[in-house]
């Protein structure tokens, strides 16, 4: 078995389609989370959606080695040899799988690799390579199945676009919170970001590792039964892999099935599993910067924190030595602002954290609209014409465009309130100080009207 | 006896390709000759335990065919060259002809000299690491009867093995299968009656299904004597066999 092993590793198709899933890889989520910044949880999920490219080209080589009996026409020749059918295409699979887990091995080892070095918090996780290593070899199963009981031609790209088809519609059902869904390797359902603040556990990962090793069973099993495939022991190994196969599979299923998405924690939990994603907090030091109102970002996304300093420095800068405005901004898992004694608590921009280089254009301008309403007001249903003037005026003087679309209310505000903001930021920097000192208690609890601004 | 057939039948739906066989063969080699659709491919076919008989007993290497294990032994020692060969083209002869040895069961350690001794017996040693898709019609021929050779077999079939050799390559073959003849069964499947006076220990003639002469190849030849078409003595012996039967 080893020799043919070795001899079908020098002659795999895989390796030929190395250019391919190259490109496929840097297309796929895999290529972009490289461009973001290094958090540990998001290059995980990453990794996982590399099965969208590589599954489908795998079970594609897999198929194309399964049918290649009839393809080159050696069936004949090689029922006389001595291994039965199943034993002598075995190695094939298996060569198949070996490469494509040699290909994750390496995609695995960049990602991480990278991550290891630029990462400023956390550890790898290595239950979605688990999940991701169990799903790659199901493909390798399924695709060998397909090449092998409908040998043919066309079976390898048919096979490939149809696995493409089908992890598409499963990514679908698991990103629609169809529990279901959630054996699929491929779908984002969790939220790698919330998973920094909240203890996310395995469950996902595990359902699908089980769910996929059921699926790598099965299709072995199911060759093996049929005639010709080798001796008095393979049909009885055919049964008990097709049997286990079906109950491994139909168990991640029925997990599933039991499974569900917390949303406002961005977790997946499975009741009946032990590793109780259970979304409780988990502890963290902020990594803060020394300007006057302080930016606290989480350690895991410390190398964004220049940046997002430097995309509300207008606005800090602005509101810096007011009495009564938060000397702290701590970016962090919450549903809105709000201000605990002299430290606002912002929802954490995800979007600001996932670019490179410095934070621009709409996110930017969002980040200190929240930043404004927040230091000004904490938290606030965005109603009140003198406190949305008051907030528009900030980010008019950071240089904002003074038209209101990036506030964080409903509607564009009116004229009126438009033209107050305007007048408000004009005025001279000592004189605009003075009147929020004198007004930020009354403007807080909204009992200023736009005839009360400046 | 390596191979023992009596009242052989393969049956393909109502047409009976192989009807009533009867053989009994040690070492040597048997030339299989007959017209198209004489049935000699059905019957290697059969002998090569491809298919299996419809009826009769069959006996190959001292062991019946029919069941599991002892199939596989006789596959362990039989060497098989189809008509059509089908190869895998990114393969180089050398992997090709390891492959087939590995699913021979060949020992490991016994498999490299082996598939290279099978490869220059068949004079294909200066292109042992060219890939399949790369060689000549008579080439795969020969590596098609490398791979038959390399376990050694004891019961060797070859379905028109001359076909596509140059004649330089023809007698370097028949000399191969006159070796292989003396210890090993090798029956021989072809239209070439100079191969079979050349290198054939008996020969047997077959016609719809049955064999109609066998013999050695002067007995043939013998019978055709005075009476027979062709330009050479086994070539009259062929067809006055045939259109006896015929009449």
């Amino acid at each position: 078995m080893i020799g043919l092993l070795r001899l079908e590793l020098r002659r795999n198709i895989t390796p030929f389609l190395l250019p391919t899933l190259a490109i496929l890889l840097w297309l796929s989520p895999y290529g972009r989370s490289l461009t973001g910044t290094a958090v540990w949880t998001r290059r995980g999920e990453a990794l996982q959606e590399t099965l969208l490219g590589l599954g489908p080209a795998m079970a594609g080589a897999a198929a194309w080695t399964a049918s290649r009996e009839n393809r080159a026409r050696t069936r004949e020749l090689l029922a006389t040899t001595a291994r039965g059918g199943w034993s002598r295409t075995l190695p094939g699979w298996a060569a198949t799988a070996l490469w494509g887990l040699a290909l994750l091995a390496a995609a695995t080892g960049v990602l991480y690799g990278l991550t290891a070095r630029a990462a400023t918090w956390g550890g790898p996780p290595w239950w979605p390579v688990a999940a991701t290593c169990a799903a790659l070899l199901a493909f390798c199963s399924a695709g060998h199945a397909i090449g092998a009981l409908l040998p043919g031609r066309f079976v390898a790209p048919l096979t490939a676009i149809g696995t493409f088809l089908l992890v598409v519609v499963a990514g679908a059902l698991k990103t629609a919170d169809a529990s279901l869904g959630l054996v699929s390797p491929v779908g984002q359902v969790t939220d790698p970001y919330r998973a920094l603040y909240y203890r996310a556990g395995h469950d996902l990962p595990v359902v699908e590792l089980i769910f996929a090793a059921g699926v790598i069973a099965l299709p072995l099993g199911l060759l093996a039964l049929r005639g010709g495939a080798g001796g008095p022991l393979v049909r009885p190994a055919g049964i008990v892999l097709t049997a286990a196969g079906t109950a491994v599979a139909g168990t991640g299923l029925w997990l599933a099935g039991t499974g569900h998405i917390v949303a406002n924690q961005g977790i997946a939990t499975i009741p009946r599993l032990e590793s109780r994603g259970d979304g409780r907090p988990i502890a963290y030091t902020p990594a803060c910067d020394r300007t006057p109102i302080q930016v606290c970002v989480h350690p895991a996304v410390k190398a964004r924190l220049g940046a997002a300093v430097a995309a509300l420095h207008p606005v800090t800068d602005r509101l810096a030595g007011l009495p009564g405005v938060p000397t702290t901004i701590d970016q962090r898992m919450v549903d809105g602002p709000s201000i605990r004694g002299s430290v606002l608590l912002l929802p954490a921009p995800f979007e600001a954290y996932d670019t490179r280089g410095r934070i621009r254009g709409r996110v930017a301008r969002e980040m200190r609209a929240d930043t404004a309403a927040g230091l000004l007001l904490g938290a606030w249903d965005g109603t009140g014409s003198a406190r949305q003037a008051a907030v528009l005026a900030v980010l008019v003087a950071a240089g904002d465009p003074p038209d209101g679309a990036d506030l964080p209310i409903r509607d564009t505000p009116g004229p009126a309130v438009l033209a107050a903001a305007r007048r408000l930021a004009a005025l001279p920097q000592p004189a605009w100080h003075q009147w929020f000192a004198a007004h930020l208690s009354a403007l807080r609890a909204d009992r200023l009207t736009l005839k009360d601004l400046p | 006896m390596n191979v023992e057939t009596s009242g052989l039948t393969r049956s393909f739906r109502r047409r009976k390709a192989v009807a009533g066989v009867d053989l009994a063969l040690g070492a040597g080699v048997y030339g299989l000759l007959g017209p198209n659709g004489a049935g000699k491919t059905s019957l290697l076919r059969v002998l090569g335990t491809v298919i299996p008989p419809s009826s009769g007993e069959l006996r190959l290497l001292g062991r019946d065919p029919a069941g599991h294990a002892e199939r596989r032994e006789i596959r362990r020692r039989l060497g098989y060259l189809p008509q059509d060969l089908g190869y895998y083209a990114g393969f180089t002869v050398v992997e090709f002809v390891e492959y087939i040895a590995l699913l021979k069961e060949m020992p490991r350690q016994r498999v490299p000299r082996a598939v290279a001794a099978a490869v220059e017996d068949v004079g294909l040693g200066d292109r042992a690491r060219s890939k399949l898709r790369t060689l000549s019609g008579g080439m795969l021929r020969r590596v098609g009867i490398a791979q038959a050779i390399v376990n050694e077999p004891e019961l060797l079939l070859l379905d028109e093995p001359t076909a596509g050799l140059d004649p330089e390559q023809r007698v370097q073959f028949r000399g191969l299968m006159r070796r292989m003849g003396e210890r090993a069964t090798v029956i021989v499947s072809t239209h070439l009656v100079e191969d079979v006076g050349a290198a054939c220990d008996r020969v047997g003639l077959m016609s719809d299904g049955r064999l109609v002469f066998t013999g050695t190849p002067d007995e043939l030849s013998a019978r055709g004597a005075g009476t027979g078409v062709g330009d050479a003595p086994l070539e009259r012996g062929y067809s006055a066999v045939l259109a006896e039967i015929r009449t």
